[in-house]
């Protein structure tokens, strides 16, 4: 089974996220800030993990950093999920290490496609 | 010059009055070294080989007579002092002969070889501090003509004032400064110069550097609208007190003019970032709950679809429509935004005119089938490419075809899409058989938000935007757009954009 991280602040979205991977048979756990999903990833080994940039304290830029420095995550993607849309922001992201950006509001068939590259 | 020998020249005819000078001086030691020659013009032969110390000159000699022989012999060596003997009956001819440049006189019968040599040593001395005056006289001449041309040159308005507020003296800047000549402004008060009035100004730099006695400085602005800045500096006398002010005017009209647009600039630059800002956060705060309307009304729809009964179904379509018409509209706004603040980088290229229509038609047919909308493409062959940014022209494109499907006859309208190559431009023409345009609402076509009614947006859907898009897109390309419009006959709207383009924007 495909394990995923879902760091996101907003419990809505949280929501939508962990019923789509439900949906797909992903399992997933979710981290509401960056501390949370240091913990989290230091526990356990996900196989993948989708990452909100803005976040309270640390942003998902930081977090992703800290995560990809762990040596159990080296290969391990990270997806930004973001609501950071404009000009340059994609570039931007990609350009931080980020293995794929998905802007918000996602497009339900098109982010299962994508997920399913993941899969396990 | 005490070290060697006077060197006299007598010019003397009279051979008893030579033997006496030659007595004279040889009682007076050795310090002198006559040389004695009997007419002018030997005279005159002898100084001009130079090496003398003075002349004594007879005034009458066989070639010459009264006080011509003087100034024969002035002409010829200034720089040597002359003393003239004169006999006791013409004593006055003496004293015009040192008014003409001679240093002294000897009256004939009254010398004695004490006078005599007195006489040559004053008479050198004399002439060298006369030549010293003249020589530092040059020099003060030269200084000071070096002095106004440097004061000339300055552009400044410089100007010397009296205690009484009049200008005694002024540089060419000053007369630049009040478009006078030099000559006008002196003598006149420096507060109708500078104010054209007839009272000393409020608060006067002039006026207080006489009171204090320090420098001072004032900002004022003429009548005409210039700003200056004024200096004033104190010229004292011996005791101390300020006799004269000197002012030193600089125009600063065009360094408080270009501070004025920075600080502008800087303001704009500012509000531009702050837009910009707003528009990133705002976009990001809109996005965020949009995500869970889009995403809870897809997943109920493909996930709860035998749930959910027909009205479900209905209202769960119409919250995604709403929410992708939301999207839209702050998709839009953005773009419209970028344009505005000239953010959009266009990216030139060698377009197909045939292939790029019929592209964008492939996003416009379906729905034009489903209306019976009859579609006519008319190209003009000499337009096979033109230069210019693809998505944006696409862009274009769809918002001006859509709209003529949009606001067609609701069954069985027509558009024409027609190009046309006119001189360096490419122009596009979009035609329908719609509903057409009232003359009144023309002016508000292409502006932000202004569907032509409210109710066109509940009828037709669309943002409002897509014609101000097209505007900004077609000039940052440095095109026109325009529509013309018969109501109830449809409308055309037409763009032209250089065939190359001009400014390139990488």
């Amino acid at each position: 089974m495909t394990k995923v991280l879902v760091v996101e602040d907003t419990p809505l979205n949280m929501e939508l996220i962990l019923e789509i991977l439900d949906g797909q048979g992903f399992i997933a756990d979710s981290a509401e800030n960056g501390e949370e999903a240091i913990d989290r990833a230091e526990k356990e080994i996900y196989d993948l993990i989708l990452m909100d940039i803005e976040l309270p304290g640390m942003d998902g830029i930081e977090v992703a950093e800290l995560i990809k420095n762990m040596p159990a995550y080296k290969d391990v993607p990270v997806i930004a999920l973001t609501a950071y849309a404009m000009k340059g922001d994609k570039e931007r992201l990609l350009s931080k290490g980020f293995h794929e950006y998905i802007s918000k509001p996602i497009d339900v068939p098109e982010f299962i496609k994508r997920l399913e590259r993941y899969r396990k | 010059m005490e070290d060697r020998p006077i060197k006299v020249l007598l010019i003397e005819d009279n051979p008893g009055d030579a033997r006496l000078i030659r007595e004279f001086l040889y009682e007076a030691g050795s310090g002198y070294e006559l040389e004695h020659v009997e007419t002018l013009s030997s005279g005159i032969e002898r100084l001009e080989k130079g090496n003398l110390d003075i002349v004594l000159l007879d005034l009458r000699l066989p070639d010459s007579q009264g006080l011509n022989t003087l100034y024969s012999l002035h002409e010829k060596a200034s720089t040597v002092p002359i003393i003239v003997f004169t006999a006791i009956a013409d004593i006055t001819i003496g004293v015009r002969a040192i008014q003409e440049g001679a240093q002294d006189y000897l009256v004939k019968g009254q010398i004695d070889s004490n006078l005599l040599v007195r006489t040559i040593r004053y008479a050198i001395e004399r002439k060298r501090a006369e030549k010293a005056l003249q020589e530092s006289e040059k020099k003060f001449r030269l200084l000071s003509q070096e002095f106004h041309a440097l004061l000339d040159i300055i552009p400044d308005s410089l100007t010397l004032i009296s205690p009484d507020l009049k200008i005694l003296w002024a540089n060419k800047g000053a007369a630049d400064g009040f478009g006078m000549d030099v000559i006008d402004l002196v003598d006149q008060y420096c507060f109708k110069l500078w104010q054209d009035s007839s009272t000393p100004c409020r608060s006067c730099p002039v006026k207080e550097s006489f009171q204090t006695g320090k420098s001072s400085k004032e900002e004022i602005r003429t009548q005409d609208g210039r700003i200056w800045e004024l200096r004033t500096v104190p010229i004292f006398d011996e005791m101390g007190n300020v006799t004269n002010v000197v002012e030193v005017g600089r125009n600063i009209t065009e360094c408080k003019q270009a501070a004025k647009v920075k600080h502008e600039n800087m303001r704009l630059t500012l509000a531009a970032k702050a837009k910009s800002d707003f528009l990133a956060n705002m976009s990001h705060e809109l996005r965020t709950p949009l995500n869970s309307i889009i995403g809870f009304s897809e997943l109920m729809k493909h996930n709860l679809k035998e749930d959910l009964n027909e009205n479900h179904k209905r209202y769960v379509d119409n919250i995604l429509t709403s929410g992708h018409h939301l999207l839209r509209l702050i998709n839009n706004i953005l773009e419209i935004s970028s344009a505005e603040a000239g953010k959009i980088e266009l990216e030139h290229e060698m377009i197909s005119v045939s292939e790029i229509i019929d592209e964008t038609l492939l996003l416009i047919k379906e729905k034009a089938s489903r209306n019976n909308i009859l579609i006519e493409i008319d190209l003009d062959p000499e337009l096979d490419f033109i230069e210019a940014d693809k998505l944006r022209m696409k862009q274009i494109l769809f918002n001006l075809i859509s709209n003529a499907v949009k606001f067609n006859k609701s069954d069985g309208g027509g558009i024409v899409i027609s190009t046309k190559k006119e001189g360096d431009m490419a122009r596009f023409s979009i035609s329908d058989t719609g509903v057409g345009i009232k003359e009144k609402d023309m002016d508000r076509l292409f502006k932000e938000f202004e569907q032509l009614d409210a109710g066109i947006t509940r009828k037709y859907g669309g943002t409002g935007l897509g014609l101000a898009i097209s505007k900004k897109l077609v000039e940052l390309q440095d095109g026109k757009i325009w529509a013309e419009s018969r109501y109830d006959a449809g409308s055309t709207f037409t763009f032209i954009l250089p065939v190359v383009a001009k400014n390139r924007r990488n």
